[in-house]
């Protein structure tokens, strides 16, 4: 049967192949300004290629997207989360340059992640008020009602699905925000004003209703991570397909989970972060069912021209920076060939070779505990914390926002030596999770990590040289983040010894490299085996 | 929010057949609707999985927003889902129809040909696309084997490059033949040894819910050549419970298969022995296998009957020094086999695989050796670089993404 016209506009497209673009972005972390790093072997994999930097950067993502909507019938633009933290703008602008840009660039819909809450559920809410132009979703969280005086306002502004009318065919969107992360946010308030929802109840709830509004399809943008996209997939029938972040991960082709009740087969999309890569999946739906999908995924770097009006309001931010803070300003220079071929490096890694210890881990674990005041046995600080490698040349203060972003501060507290031993323990613990990569960098501290997925545990533990003593004390450096909880480390939340000093760790750091000039040198920004991994 | 991107303004609509609205035209044509001739097979009884060219005949018809017929006059394209089209992309289709052949291969699964107008080839002419695009009904073929994934003439891809893999494991006998701190290794004992029948699986983290000898009932990830060997990322598997099956003895390497790389490259990621192995006299400091060993763990072998050099990787067994075996013989080596850019390597599953485990007496820290950490995990190992390339940074997680597992707030 032929497709009646049913509207002024819209063909009736029942029983007909309908072909439906989504452009997906993820994970932006603030890189607005296009930046140097060394892409690695997975990125080159996906089309990043060596040499073509600087890379990232809303100008040339602004063109991607303008270029891929002109190439597409139906389309949308979605977002998964964590536009905000990760570059000097954020912490100047405060989300403010991210809302406007994603705006700007005609984003249609993101999902909350959890490093939108970085600045409080209340900038949040500020930002998105002043500048974003695109829904916000979060079927996941149930904000606190706006009528209370202290509420946010997010209440209002947060959606948990949205409907989407292209030319005869109808998308339901739900967002899915950040869980897993969340008990890793602490906010000056001490509440972010939002009540999690189990996803096993939201989501059927939210697919009922748009159902019921006679969507064509039903995708989830999210920002819950890989595996809990997965197993939704799997679990949960009459989603038509998940677009994800929170994980890093650019995943090209897209997975394909087959849930368990339908036996429908859901792509599963994840398109990385940093500004690498834009994706775009191309779906044919038939009366509601994906009947074949495709995908591509777009690198960002230097070959991709700027969009001019992205780039007229980019320089307007860049300018007040370089004005405020001479981001280009040179501290010092790493991995210079004048060094000793022992020490010869193609850039300051963050994570170590053998997933233990780094140099730049090292690096500012040592540094912390040395800086004046606070001059501590050992320290602690969480890898994570360090978010980029620091090229090979001059270090600008750009490179150290964008390896450093965070405003931590240093912290600094009495454990006993039972309490290093579950602190480490808790570092094996998470570390075995995430492929025996350490999750923390110490300074004062060598010990085995030992990533057994059934036991993973700290053991030969030595501070400063001497076995760790169990009824022993020791001071220890960290960082406020992890010291009030954060990531989990409840050994250190509950301690009640605590001293906030208000120092910045990226201060105490950018002293240390202009102090050392050049980097690494013996003993200064080298792997040193403090954390040996065994397997 | 939504923009109807299909209705243009008129005046971008001059050199396009266009049905006029309003003030705005829409493009046609709206709907394409393609049928395929022949057999479609189904999921219980699919059609075989070929790595060679299939061809089959398809027909279109365009319609306009109203499902009549659409005169449609331009180009089309032409491509295949999931499969690897064999032929030029464009069709040319004249009054709204187009009938002939489509040639493509490497099809799994529902698999549909997707006709699409995204402009003319020749993207000069002007024409505005409506992006409409038809798909045929599924043509289910079946997922290919370990096998029928891996064989492929050229070494450094699979048939399945570039698609989600989903692996037809249910009714083989595919088995666990070992497991490392990032993966896992699998043979189909439904092939012989030696026909491309064995994978490495990459998991990330030590893989759990599976065990040496444990056949799969699931099997699916994404495809990736790492440094040349063929590897499964982002796996989802299912171990049969209770089950496990005898991992199949080694099989021995000959000399003469060490030269001729299309046999070794059907023996990639499958247990091999090689018997009366020696190290090389040559392997002294100074020399590129020295570096390389200082560099990754790896160490040069010569095997009794002649061939071509073949390399060991000991990270596990870190009983054994090479250094201080130069120019002997230390009789039989065993591992996976795996191809780092045209370099052959046996990786150790431990102590017991080289030299039979005789080497105690190695115990002490190999004073030559930059100190790293023993893993079983084959991430840290690439050779300095592919002849002819850029050298390669010496460790890259073997991750098929740029993943950070990150976002746990910092």
């Amino acid at each position: 049967m032929l497709p009646r016209q049913v509207d002024g506009d819209a063909p009736d497209l029942s029983g007909q192949d309908v072909r439906v673009t989504f452009l997906h972005t993820s994970d932006l972390h603030s890189r607005l300004l296009p930046y140097d790093f060394d892409p690695s072997f997975t990125d080159n994999g996906l089309g990043l290629a060596d040499g073509l930097g600087s890379y990232g950067g809303m100008g040339r993502i602004g063109y991607i997207l303008k270029r891929e909507r002109a190439q597409a019938g139906r389309v949308l633009h979605l977002d998964s989360g964590d536009c905000f933290q990760g570059a000097i703008i954020f912490n100047e602008y405060l989300g403010e340059a991210e809302m406007r840009l994603f705006s700007e660039v005609g984003l249609d819909a993101a999902v909350i992640g959890n490093h939108e809450f970085d600045l409080g559920a209340q900038n949040l809410a500020d930002q998105y008020s002043a500048w974003g132009t695109f829904d916000l979703l979060a079927a996941n969280y149930d904000f606190e009602s706006s009528d209370e005086p202290w509420a946010t306002g997010l209440e209002r502004m947060a959606l948990p699905s949205a409907v989407y009318h292209l030319d005869g065919f109808k998308v339901g969107v739900i967002g899915m925000a950040n869980i897993s992360s969340l008990n890793s946010i602490y906010d000056q308030s001490n509440s972010l004003g939002v009540r999690v929802l189990e996803p096993a109840d939201v989501l059927p709830r939210e697919i009922s209703k748009l159902e019921s509004s006679g969507v064509d399809l039903v995708v989830v943008v999210s920002h819950m991570g890989l595996d809990d996209d997965q197993e939704l997939a799997r679990t949960i029938p009459g989603i038509d397909m998940f677009i994800g972040g929170h994980h890093h991960v650019a995943i090209d082709p897209p997975l394909v989970v087959v849930n368990e009740v339908t036996g429908q087969r859901v792509p599963v999309v994840h398109s990385g972060a940093f500004a690498k890569f834009v994706g775009r999946v191309d779906l044919v739906v038939r009366d509601g069912e994906i009947l074949s999908f495709d995908y591509e995924l777009f690198p960002i770097d230097a070959t991709v021209p700027d969009d001019p009006h992205i780039l007229d309001i980019l320089e307007e931010y860049e300018e007040a920076l370089e004005d405020s803070f001479n981001t280009q300003q040179v501290l010092g220079y790493a991995c210079g060939e004048t060094l000793d071929p022992e020490l010869q490096c193609e850039k300051l890694t963050r994570y170590g070779e053998t997933g233990g210890d780094s140099m730049l881990g090292n690096f500012a674990a040592e540094a912390m505990r040395a800086f004046p005041g606070i001059e501590t046995e050992i320290a602690l600080t969480n890898t994570l914390g360090i978010r980029a490698d620091i090229p090979a040349g001059d270090i600008t203060l750009d490179d150290i926002y964008n390896s450093m972003p965070f405003d931590n501060t240093i912290a600094t507290m009495l454990l006993s030596g039972g309490e290093v031993q579950e602190l480490l323990d808790y570092v094996a613990y998470r570390s075995t999770e995430r492929g025996c990569q350490s999750q923390a960098q110490v300074a004062g501290i060598t010990f085995d990590m030992v990533c057994d997925p059934d036991d993973p545990h700290a053991e030969n533990i030595v501070i400063n040289g001497v076995p760790l003593i169990e009824d022993s004390v020791y001071e220890l450096a960290t960082n406020n983040y992890i010291a009030n909880g954060g990531s989990g480390f409840e050994v250190l939340e509950r301690n009640t010894t605590k001293t906030f000093t208000d120092i910045e760790i990226r201060d105490v750091v950018i002293a240390e490299i202009i102090k050392y000039q050049t980097l690494p040198q013996p003993g200064v920004a080298v792997e040193d085996g403090r954390i040996h991994t065994v397997y | 929010m939504a923009r109807p991107h299909l209705l243009v303004r008129a005046a971008a609509c001059a050199l396009v057949a266009c049905s006029s609205t309003s003030d705005t035209v829409r493009v046609e044509p709206t709907v394409i609707q393609v049928t395929v001739e022949g057999e479609l097979g189904s999921p219980e009884a699919p059609l075989d999985f070929s790595g060679s060219t299939i061809t089959r005949t398809i027909s279109v018809q365009t319609l306009d927003k109203d499902g009549q017929p659409y005169p449609f006059d331009g180009d089309l394209t032409v491509r295949v889902r999931p499969g690897k089209l064999d032929q030029e992309a464009w069709i040319s289709v004249q009054d709204g129809q187009w009938q002939g052949d489509v040639a493509f291969h490497a099809a799994f699964g529902p698999t549909r040909i997707w006709v699409g107008d995204e402009g003319d080839k020749d993207s000069q002419s002007g024409r505005t696309p409506s992006y409409a695009t038809g798909v045929t009904e599924a043509i289910h073929y079946a997922f290919p084997t370990i096998r029928q994934m891996n064989e492929i003439d050229d070494h450094e891809t699979n048939q399945l490059s570039g698609e989600f893999a989903e692996l037809r494991v249910a009714d083989r006998q595919v088995v666990v033949t070992e497991i490392a701190t990032a993966g896992f290794w699998v043979t189909d004992l439904a092939d012989e040894p030696g026909t491309w029948n064995s994978l490495y699986i990459y998991s990330f983290s030590k893989p759990t819910n599976i065990w040496q000898g444990a056949r799969l009932t699931t099997l699916t990830g994404n495809t990736q050549e790492y440094l040349a060997t063929t590897q499964l990322s982002f796996p989802v598997y299912i171990a049969e419970e209770e089950v496990t099956l005898e991992v199949p003895e080694a099989f021995p390497l000959t000399g003469k298969r060490t030269c001729d790389d299309n046999l070794m490259e059907g023996l990639e990621s499958t247990l091999v022995s090689v018997q009366g192995a020696s190290i090389p006299s040559d392997f002294v400091e100074g020399s590129e296998d020295w570096e390389d060993y200082l560099e990754y763990g790896q160490w040069p072998i010569e095997l009794a009957d002649g061939g071509c050099r073949i390399y060991g990787d000991s990270t596990t067994a870190t009983d054994f020094h090479p250094t201080e075996h130069v120019g002997e013989e230390i009789g039989e080596v065993s591992g996976l086999l795996r191809e780092i850019w045209g370099k052959w390597i046996i990786t150790a599953r431990g102590e017991g695989d080289i030299g039979g485990g005789g080497f105690e007496e190695d115990r002490q820290l190999d004073p030559n050796r930059r100190p790293t950490t023993p893993t079983t995990s084959i991430r840290h190992a690439p050779p300095r670089h592919k002849p002819g390339t850029e050298p390669l940074r010496p460790f890259q997680p073997s991750l098929p993404a740029a993943t950070d597992l990150d976002g746990h707030a910092h």
